[in-house]
């Protein structure tokens, strides 16, 4: 075992090139978030017009019920191995928390103000875009704050289907036995966790503030 | 009657006249208007009254098609409403509602300009009319167009709410209980500033309300709606009038919550022309029977004192029923009367010899004594 000093923590980062699998790492969550949220709020908008809406969330939820790992593996046969599973059940994965507050976010309001909105002679649109959508940020950001964290930990999962990134290494360290570099990759992971979690969460604060109704 | 001229896109210029025929709109089998017909004048304010579930909030929402009907037809200007274009319609009336329906994450004056945003209308123009309606609201323009709605108290919000309403320039106004929510000082205050408001409008205006005092105090005609019918309609007086003879009119009026209706049947009568007087009771002494050549008034006063003016001589058959008076010097003596300490008052009129007035049935009177803010 590597000594667990500063010197022995860097050439473990080196060695085990924990700088390049950090990018690969954020380059599939990234990957994953954006079409997460291209798929998630429109799919969520459409929930939220149409009457059979629940369908919807329905599917999602039993995706949502595979255990993650059995998700990835069930998905090898289909995408192969790689970055693709990986991308693929984050996404799945990730898109129940999206739409389902947006659907949330978008159908609860004060009934008055699509009141108001309608007696104004406001277009289903109009009331979309001006009523009802700046009032669901607040809650579609706290799905999507949600979603971060299920995709932090699926990207990882995927290192031990061929994905790379931060999850690989942690493999590594656990085929070897390397206690220092499952701790250093551990702990990174655990950092960058928290840290997405955190900027996510100020958004929702933010949107909150702006966005919210509160009495 | 002033009416507001209203910009082009409108469909009309001025209200006329709403004609409700024969209206029904029932909900899961249940009627909540059955074969309402009612007449509103242009330029009047007409308050529909009645309980909860009497179909008022459908009959207003009908008008703007926020509710269709399901039998019967509403014109306005002899135009029914299903044939106007529903967003020039709805934009051309102004809807003030009691949960008011501000928009929280928009300023006061982005929540004001909203109906004229959507009619795409210049924001410098927008500009220039929020300031303009925060003042005839009484909001300081400087200190609240800023503000989000939860920085507001509720009488600011409903004032904001009124704004919004009026920026078009509508000259027709749906309001459905909009300070049914207000504490009653605030209630009170807000609806003497909406009286004032409403003399410079100069439009026509249908307020639902469940407060007696609210529509006498604010309707040129009141429409007492029972059980999704109209009951009766008609002025303050002619409505107290007719109290005698309904039992739910009178259920709505003549009960406590009116304190200055008092006998009805003594105001079934026309006072005297000339001089006058009118006398508290004395302290500690029980009210004397008017003698039966007498015909006694009796005013009820919100502080439960009464007064009452005798007229020697005089019987209720005698006396011809029912003239008014716009007498003003007739009010202000009565007013000064019911603020003062003393115990008699003369008052002089300045109606011909011969042409007898109802002091106590007279709509303006009433308010005057007991809706003026003091």
């Amino acid at each position: 075992m590597t000594e667990m000093t500063v010197a022995g923590l860097s050439a473990v980062w080196t060695q085990y090139q924990l700088t390049t699998l950090t990018l690969i790492h954020l380059n599939l969550f990234g990957t994953a978030m954006i079409i997460i949220l291209a798929i998630g709020l429109p799919l969520g908008i459409i929930a939220a017009m149409s009457s059979r809406g629940y369908l919807i969330v329905s599917v999602l939820n039993i995706i949502e019920m595979i255990p993650d790992i059995a998700l990835l593996l069930l998905l090898i046969p289909v995408t192969g191995i790689g970055a693709a599973p990986t991308i693929t059940a984050a996404v799945l994965y990730s898109l129940l928390p999206v739409v389902r507050n947006t659907m949330t976010g978008l159908t609860s309001f004060r009934p008055e103000l699509i009141e108001i909105g309608e007696s104004l002679g406001m277009t289903r649109g109009e009331i979309l875009r001006i009523i009802r959508f700046p009032l669901s940020l607040p809650l579609v950001a706290g799905g999507i704050r949600i979603a971060v964290v299920y995709s932090m930990g699926i990207v990882t999962l995927g290192g031990i289907i061929g994905a790379r990134g931060l999850g690989a290494a942690l493999q590594a360290g656990i085929t070897r036995n390397n206690m220092t570099l499952i701790l250093v990759t551990g702990l990174w992971i655990g950092l960058l966790a928290v840290f997405m979690d955190s900027v996510a969460g100020l958004c929702e604060r933010f949107l909150s503030k702006k966005y919210g109704d509160r009495p | 009657m002033p009416q507001t001229l209203a910009k082009s896109g409108t469909p009309w210029d001025y209200i006329t006249s709403i004609h409700l025929d024969s209206v029904s709109k029932s909900y899961n089998g249940a009627y909540a208007v059955r074969d309402l017909s009612l007449t509103i004048k242009g330029g009047e304010l007409i308050a529909l009254i009645g309980g909860s579930g009497s179909g008022k909030t459908t009959t207003l929402r009908m008008i703007n098609r926020m509710v269709e009907p399901d039998a019967g037809t509403i014109r306005i200007n002899e135009i029914p409403v299903s044939s106007f274009h529903l967003r020039s319609l709805r934009r051309s009336i102004g809807y003030v509602i009691q949960q008011i329906g501000l928009l929280p994450h928009l300023s006061v004056s982005d929540n004001i300009g909203l109906p004229l945003r959507i009619a795409g209308v210049h924001r410098d123009e927008i500009h220039r009319r929020v300031q303009a309606l925060l003042s005839l609201v009484r909001l300081d323009p400087v200190v609240f167009q800023n503000r989000k709605p939860a920085e507001l108290s509720g009488g600011q919000q409903q004032r904001i709410g009124l704004a919004r309403a009026l920026i078009t320039e509508p000259t027709l106004l749906l309001m459905d209980e909009p300070f049914g929510a207000l504490d009653p000082l605030l209630r009170r205050e807000l609806q003497h500033e909406f009286l004032e408001l409403k003399k410079d409008l100069g439009i026509t205006i249908i307020f639902v309300t469940h407060d007696i005092h609210e529509a006498f105090l604010l309707g040129d005609r009141i429409a007492l709606l029972h059980e999704g019918r109209l009951h009766a309609v008609g002025t303050v007086s002619e409505l107290i009038l007719a109290t005698q003879d309904d039992p739910i009119l009178s259920y709505f009026i003549g009960d406590d919550r009116m304190p200055y209706i008092g006998t009805v049947p003594a105001w079934n009568i026309s006072l005297p022309v000339g001089s006058f007087q009118i006398r508290r009771p004395e302290p500690g002494q029980p009210e004397k029977e008017a003698e039966s050549s007498e015909v006694k008034v009796i005013i009820h006063c919100p502080e439960n004192q009464q007064m009452y003016a005798t007229f020697p001589g005089k019987t209720a058959k005698t006396m011809p029923v029912l003239s008014f008076t716009h007498d003003t010097s007739v009010l202000e003596a009565l007013s000064a009367f019911t603020k003062s300490g003393s115990n008699v008052a003369v008052i002089e009129t300045a109606e011909s010899p011969g042409s007898p007035f109802a002091v106590i049935l007279q709509d303006s009177l009433l308010r005057y004594l007991f809706g003026h803010p003091s």
